[in-house]
């Protein structure tokens, strides 16, 4: 069997349910992810960074679409909804255009490694080079925003074997490339603690409007459906949900108003606690943390 | 001198089975025996709930497939077994090989309940294929049925190949292995039988129409359109059920259908079916056991 080594197996059901804030049934965070697809990437041995040649106009526009315009978008309605967002930054983006770092500065959003470019995988990177690329992250994101990164998401969902341990050691509280639960769970690391947050496949722009080719209006319900599933399983046993979102998809102006009426739903009811990663992996840190203890009916049978 | 073979345009049917194989007989739908089903149902519906194990790819390094696979046995058979225990429904359930030992909770859980188990390979990424030579297939089928048997003390009688991938022997190796039925294929709404030279092996229907695979993942329909999609294949089979009683396979994955989002429509369809009073729900094997004394 070859297997990952990071977690062991452990079903949802044989766990003492989570206690949120508030007695809250679940937590929600909202993570845009703000992107820069490079115009002529450096090569990475196992991946090509386009599928056709470079330059490719057509595949470069969307992000950048993004940070002229879409991002814009959606500071204003995340600010009328009053949501603070976990941005998971390609951090160059930063470096390129320090009015986003201080407009996400002002609204004191959280922060999530998304690497450096969308365009620069971590797949095959050595040791050197990846500790490398995380503390160049963590520097380009304090120095232009004051904050320390919470987490760790890999460009373009590129990681390596090591990467958790060399995510623990600088410091990162949570890692988010993992898709196995609904809940935190603890992970082995070679030193330190970490944790990875469920992030979504499904409650997933990039997925739902990319390759699936899905409408707006269906991501919206994809939105508001996971939230009904969840929420209803958390008056038992709180969960955590993640909405991953790419403002040039979801805010383009055909878009937005299924975005808004998605958050507009889950917002409207009680026992909801919107919260930014950083603050679920600090609440989970300080409550939860090698304290999982079998739930009640599992430890009688 | 021609780049086609001699044959490329000669037509080879097989005398007794009509096909282009020996595997089964063709039996076009209205040429067959009335079938009835208990409490006069009119459609024989069985849920299936596979859990996949499958290989961390470490080059290039495979972290979401991995992950997203594993939210099956953790999470989305737990999710999917809470709404059929609602409903008061068993359900059957592929499993790799793998999860009967590293899984110890979802096993236990659904033998508690009657869930019937069947053989799916060692994991979802090692296929059975004519590659693989006699004797490794044979022993690769068995050890299914060896680790099942070790793990819930019963040997299971169905078989469904990992991403239902079949050789050209796989359907005579299963027979004389004992299995009874295989749910590799989906061309019928009814159960038949293959021509087998030891023991009897038949196909239990595992329509592409009514699999998450299909349907969700390479169609990319949405939850509520998978939720239409099988209501109306339920609502035609109903109608046809009137007149011959009809085979349902509702195919689901833990780690796609489990997933809250469709967890929901799942929900709503079984609802729906089972408020039609029409529909006879059982696990895949007693299915099979219904069918066989009506042939």
């Amino acid at each position: 069997m070859t297997d990952l080594g990071r977690y062991d197996y452990s079903a949802i059901t044989r766990r003492k349910p989570l206690t949120m804030p508030g007695n809250a049934r679940i937590a929600v965070f909202v993570v845009p992810n703000v992107e820069y697809l490079e115009w002529l990437p450096p090569p990475n041995p196992q991946r090509a960074p386009y599928a056709g040649p470079v330059p490719n106009v057509q595949a470069f526009q969307p992000r950048d679409y993004g940070n002229r315009v879409a991002l814009w978008r959606l500071f204003e309605l995340f600010d009328d909804l009053g949501i603070r967002a976990t941005a998971s930054m390609n951090a160059a983006v930063f470096e390129h255009f320090p009015r986003i770092a201080e407009e996400m500065a002002k609204r004191d959003w959280d922060y999530q490694s998304h690497g450096l470019y969308n365009t620069r995988f971590a797949l095959g990177m050595d040791e050197a080079t990846e500790r490398e690329l995380i503390d160049t992250v963590i520097n380009i994101v304090r120095k232009s925003t004051g904050k320390t990164i919470s987490g760790w998401l890999g460009p373009a969902l590129t990681t390596t074997t090591r990467t958790p341990d060399l995510l623990a050691e600088a410091g990162v509280k949570y890692w988010a490339d993992m898709f196995h639960d609904d809940e935190p769970t603890e992970l082995k690391v070679a030193k330190g603690r970490l944790i990875s947050l469920p992030y979504s496949f499904e409650v997933n722009s990039g997925v739902a409007l990319g390759g699936q080719a899905q409408t707006a209006e269906a991501f919206g319900r994809f939105i508001t459906d996971q939230f009904d599933m969840l929420y209803e399983e958390g008056a038992t046993a709180p969960k955590v949900m993640a909405i991953c979102l790419h403002p040039f998809a979801v805010t383009a102006p055909s878009r937005i108003k299924y975005l808004r009426q998605a958050l507009e739903y889950i917002l409207g009811h009680s026992g909801v606690w919107q919260a930014t990663a950083g603050d679920i992996a600090d609440w989970y840190y300080a409550n939860h943390y090698g304290r999982r203890l079998l739930s009640a009916a599992a430890d009688a049978a | 001198m021609s780049d086609f073979a001699p044959n490329y345009n000669q037509v080879v049917v097989d005398p007794v089975t009509r096909m282009d194989h020996g595997l089964y007989t063709f039996s076009p739908l209205p040429d067959r025996p009335k079938l009835v089903w208990p409490n006069g149902a009119a459609v024989a519906m069985s849920v299936v709930v596979n859990v996949d194990y499958g290989d961390l790819v470490t080059s290039p390094l495979n972290l979401v497939g991995y992950t997203y696979r594993d939210y099956g046995p953790r999470v989305g058979a737990f999710r999917l077994m809470g709404i059929l225990d609602v409903l008061g429904l068993k359900a059957t359930m592929p499993i790799s090989d793998v999860l009967l030992t590293e899984a110890p909770a979802l096993v236990e859980d659904a033998l508690a309940r009657g869930w019937e188990f069947v053989g799916h390979g060692a994991k979802v990424n090692q296929a059975v294929t004519s590659a693989l030579s006699e004797t490794d297939e044979r022993a690769y089928l068995l050890a299914s049925a060896t680790a099942i048997e070790a793990a819930t003390g019963k040997r299971p009688r169905g078989w469904l190949g990992p991403n239902g991938s079949e050789s050209a022997r796989t359907t005579q190796l299963l027979a004389d292995l004992g299995y009874d039925y295989t749910l590799d294929w989906g061309n019928d709404d009814q159960p038949y039988d293959f021509h087998v030279p030891n023991g009897r092996l038949s196909a239990l229907p595992y329509s592409f129409d009514t699999s998450d695979a299909n349907v969700i993942q390479a169609q990319s329909h949405t939850p509520w359109e998978f939720e239409a999609v099988l209501e109306d294949h339920l609502e035609t089979l109903i109608r046809d059920g009137e007149r011959s009683g009809m085979v349902m396979t509702l195919g689901l994955q833990a780690h796609v259908s489990g997933q809250p989002l469709r967890a929901k429509y799942i929900r709503s369809f079984l609802q729906k079916a089972q408020a039609s009073g029409k529909v006879w729900f059982a696990t895949t094997g007693e299915i099979v056991d219904a069918w066989r004394p009506q042939t």
